[in-house]
């Protein structure tokens, strides 16, 4: 690796917030020596990204009192024999605005299902969908008058709209192709009524055999690109096409028109990867070294992100829609505060909550210092990683359609390593706090770790590693990754008169001993600081097991410590909330008592 | 401390600052303004056609004619204009004693023909886009719309319903944390808009949409209300955020300066990406001034720098105005939490000499 750059200057372009960093050898080690945040500018009235990352440079440079950019406020490059400069610099970003899609099928249940899933997985959201089987004169009984051969509504709702793109989907391949012809017609009329400039996006990916008379009805009108068939035959789904091309698509239509992008990636020579992307080769490359099963989740302000690696497969879901920033107002919509307010203890006020969450959607880079401010936000944060949960099942089970190999039940139920991202790690959360968020929304069970991206840069390392792998894995495991500890999540069968879960003897290296009862329904905090290790040793009680993989009551592990320490959640899974929202929010204010959030 | 001190966003809030603003139409038409042309806030710069409805329907399905058959069976063709009842296609049938036609639903116009589908789009009133900002037309984007310059005062929101209008400004002589009731209203509400303290309520809101207000500013909304304020057609603009916060005294003040003068008032939101826009009332110098002011510089952006005025932008301080002290520094600052932010000290200006500490993230600059 002699060619490989040593200082690396690294820039995440947020919607909300500009991280930047400085990776560089320090005594034969890779290290993050310093990390700033700023305010993006990629929206008026700056409207040039660049701004940001050059302001994220000059903080940087007041902090390790090292010279970045030149007179002319460009990067000095190689580093100079007096320290400053840097030898590379690599961009990531997250700024640009979500596709929004339409999804035009054949069948409701298969393929508008399949394709929704995948479309809304990616740099994307559906705004709406039609499906053929669904109008019994097919296209014709939506009509507003309800007669049959009239006006379909919802050919006319696609006419209204103003999409950025259509996906067309149908057919398994080798099918009929009659039914997608007539798709075609209606998606170039649509199209042919629009002004030139607002035609959407085509892409097909439907029955292959079909690909001919699609391109020749609408190709002359607008652009369309044709990839294989996202369910090639009834019980096998291919999503992983279509997201490609839309994700070429986001990259051609909307990233690269951010303004400022231009400057940003002349001086990214290796060019500028998607946060998602480069968060995914995070978690990709821990999943490969320590042969674990991660499950990255990264909460941005504009999007929100869960990936799953084990070191075979990947599975990822970038939900744009929802997110602890901009998307808090969706959230709302989706769900109404009530549903937010089932996570927070008495004695919080639903009209109080719901404007602070209003507030922080359109004040995002605002970062709240109050308890009660925080813990509105990790309210609504469980219910936004629920849904990306449930939209990364969701694709799973698309992917398998048919399939009984029984992953898709386990999703990622099973991971040995939980790492956090995102805004509320940025804000400054309570780690306790944000761990039992974590441990509310996401169904995970058994043993586990967590860990969290404290600089704000874990995603960026990913394209640190396109310059230097090395470099990049070390500043990840070195400075960017903060342990917070090791979490127990026993199967727990509540049994009337058997209050006690499990007991815990915890033996820390640096001596002494420590034991614990845990109630069932209840959690339980031991310290065990950053680097310090323990055995631990559960004896559960009836009714409490550790999964398939581990017989017997007794069970025995050396765990890590960390931020938080060990914590043992001995409330079963699904948690047991309570209806009555009072005796509820008593319950939440136990919970997080027991967790010190 | 801290030696760099970066951005935090602006919001302006000027009693006099010169701006340059795009009016443009959702779809494209005609533009009737040219550049040096003087427009005032009322004036139509462009106009559109969109249609009332859209209609989409195979021709196939409603006469049963084949996709081949469709093109000699058309009596119109796209782009043609059709007349209610007009025939737009015909199918001879019953030897060809007979035919089976298709008519136009209501007057229109043929949007597409693509194999048997076919796009109506039935007419409805012209779309106006109004110049809203009093001033003179200094670009033009053909079929779409015009930038104007003007210079005036200037009140940024930080959400607005949607729409925009122009009325006069009618400040409630009541305090800032006030809120404005439907009782408050009177016959001559049409055409003004109401300035109100630090809310309303939802009588208000719908009494000012059935006396065809021209506008609603006031400093937070209850954050039930924004279904309601969206669906109402007068535009509401929310100064400080939703809630209950009074409204910032800086703002306070300049619309009671203002009150009884013409404003247009554009409550359009958009949060991010290229059409990126804050909500905003602009309040356009007096004509008489005009002539003297047009050589004047070009406003200047706030700068961070001892004196500027700033605003909470986050609870506890939400809506609170200070300005920066002389020889102002970021620092960190510690939370409750633990983590450490940059913070400056702040000169609170609504209780006499109260200096504090505040995250600088949790600042935006005003001016």
């Amino acid at each position: 690796m002699a060619d490989s750059p040593t200082s690396i200057l690294v820039a995440d372009v947020g919607s909300a917030a500009t991280k930047v960093g400085l990776v560089d050898l320090v005594s034969g080690e890779y290290r993050l020596v310093g990390a700033t945040r700023t305010m993006s500018t990629v929206d008026a009235p700056n409207e040039d990204l660049m701004i940001g990352v050059r302001q994220g440079i000059m903080q940087l440079e007041a902090l390790t009192g090292r010279r970045l950019l030149d007179a002319k406020n460009a990067l000095i490059r190689p580093t100079r024999l007096d320290g400053d400069g840097s030898d590379a610099f690599v961009a990531v970003t997250s700024a640009a605005l979500p596709l929004h899609a339409v999804v035009i099928g054949l069948s409701r249940d298969y393929s508008v299902a399949c394709a929704g899933q995948a479309v809304n997985s990616t740099f994307a959201i559906v705004d709406h969908t039609i499906a053929v089987d669904e109008e019994s004169g097919r296209w014709g009984t939506t009509a507003s008058d309800g007669r049959a051969g009239g006006a379909s509504a919802a050919v006319e709702k696609l006419a209204t709209l103003k999409p950025d793109l259509v996906v067309m989907v149908g057919g398994i391949d080798g099918g009929a192709v009659a039914p997608l012809r007539e798709m075609a017609n209606i998606v170039a009329a649509v199209g042919a009524a629009m002004d030139e400039d607002s035609r959407p996006f085509v892409i097909f990916a439907g029955n292959h055999m079909a690909r001919g008379d699609v391109v020749e009805r609408i190709g002359g009108l607008m652009q369309v690109s044709v990839v294989d068939n996202v369910l090639p035959a009834l019980d096998r789904a291919n999503p992983g096409p279509l997201q490609a091309e839309i994700e070429n698509l986001y990259r051609k239509r909307r990233i690269e028109r951010l303004p400022g992008f231009d400057k940003l990636a002349a001086w990214a020579e290796k060019g500028v990867m998607t946060t998602a992307d480069a968060f995914t080769r995070v978690t990709e490359y821990l999943a490969r070294k320590y042969q674990l099963r991660v499950l990255g989740v990264d909460l941005g302000a504009g999007a929100t992100t869960m990936v799953r690696a084990d070191g075979n497969r990947t599975q990822r879901a970038v939900v744009e829609e929802e997110s602890v920033g901009y998307g808090l107002d969706a959230l709302l919509e989706r769900t109404g505060i009530e549903t937010i307010m089932r996570w927070l203890p008495t004695p919080l006020e639903a009209a109080e909550v719901h404007a602070g969450l209003l507030n922080q959607s359109v004040r995002p880079q605002a970062v709240p210092t109050r308890w009660q401010d925080t813990t509105a936000l990790n309210a609504a944060g469980r219910e936004i990683l629920m849904h990306t949960a449930d939209v990364w099942h969701d694709q799973l089970r698309s992917q398998e359609f048919g399939a009984t190999n029984g992953h898709a039940q386990a999703g990622f139920a099973d991971s040995d390593l939980v790492l956090l991202s995102g805004a509320p790690v940025a804000r400054g959360s309570k780690p306790t706090s944000l761990l039992l968020m974590l441990l509310d929304a996401l169904q995970v069970r058994g043993i586990f770790s967590v860990a969290a991206d404290n600089a704000g840069l874990a995603a960026a390392m990913g394209a640190v590693a396109a310059v230097n792998s090395e470099a990049a894995a070390q500043a990840l495991e070195n400075d960017c990754l903060v342990t917070w500890g090791t979490v127990f999540v026993p199967d727990v069968v509540a049994r009337a008169g058997e209050p006690l879960a499990l007991v815990a003897h915890v033996e820390p290296a640096r001596g002494g001993k420590l034991e614990a009862d845990v109630k069932l329904g209840s959690l339980e905090l031991i310290p065990l600081g950053e680097g310090e290790k323990a055995n631990v040793e559960l004896r559960a009680g009836r009714g409490v097991s550790w999964g398939p993989s581990a017989r017997g009551n007794i069970f025995k592990r050396e765990v890590q410590g960390g931020t938080v320490g060990v914590m043992i959640d001995a409330r079963g899974r699904p948690l047991p909330m309570d209806e009555n929202m009072d005796r509820q929010r008593e319950r939440m204010q136990r919970w997080m008592w027991e967790a010190g959030a | 401390m801290i030696e760099y001190i970066p951005q935090i966003p602006e919001m302006r809030i000027s009693g006099m600052t010169r701006i340059r603003r795009e009016r443009r139409l959702e779809l494209p038409g005609e533009v009737s303004g040219a550049v040096g042309l003087r427009v005032g806030s009322q004036d139509v710069v462009a106009r559109a056609y969109p249609p009332k409805i859209r209609r989409a329907l195979s021709l196939t399905r409603v006469i049963g004619v084949r996709e081949a058959d469709v093109p000699k069976r058309l009596l119109k063709h796209v782009g043609d204009p059709v007349e209610a009842r007009e025939i737009i296609i015909a199918k001879p049938i019953n030897m060809g004693v007979q035919r089976l036609v298709y008519r136009a639903p209501e007057a229109g116009q043929i949007a597409a023909i693509q194999g048997s589908w076919m796009i109506l789009d039935i007419y409805d009133a012209p779309q106006d886009c109004l110049a809203l900002y009093r001033g003179s037309i200094v670009n033009v984007t053909p079929r779409l719309g015009a930038e104007i310059q003007a210079q005036g005062a200037l009140i940024q929101g930080v959400w607005g319903s949607g729409k925009d209008s122009v009325g006069v400004l009618k400040w409630f002589d009541r305090s800032p944390d006030a809120i404005l009731d439907a009782r408050a209203l009177e016959a001559d509400t049409r055409g003004s808009i109401l300035v109100a303290g630090g809310g309303v309520t939802a009588a208000l809101l719908r009494r000012a949409d059935e006396l065809q207000a021209a506008g609603i500013v006031t400093g937070s909304l209850a954050p039930e209300l924004r279904g309601l304020a969206g669906s109402i057609k007068v535009p509401v603009l929310v100064t400080e955020g939703f809630g209950q916060i009074p409204m910032s005294t800086t703002v306070f003040d300049l619309l009671s300066v203002l009150n009884g003068q013409e404003a247009g008032i554009n409550a359009r939101f958009e949060p991010r990406g290229r059409h990126a826009t804050r909500p905003e009332l602009f309040v356009p110098l007096a004509a008489s001034r005009m002539q003297d002011s047009d050589n004047a510089a070009e406003a200047k952006r706030p700068r961070v720098e001892s004196g500027a005025h700033v605003r909470g932008a986050c609870p506890p301080y939400l809506g609170r105005i200070g300005t920066l002290p002389q020889d102002f520094v970021l620092q960190w600052l510690s939370t409750d939490a633990g983590t450490q932010l940059p913070a400056v000290e702040v000169d609170w200006l609504d209780t006499t000499g109260e200096r504090e500490l505040v995250p600088w993230t949790n600042l935006e600059l005003i001016g």
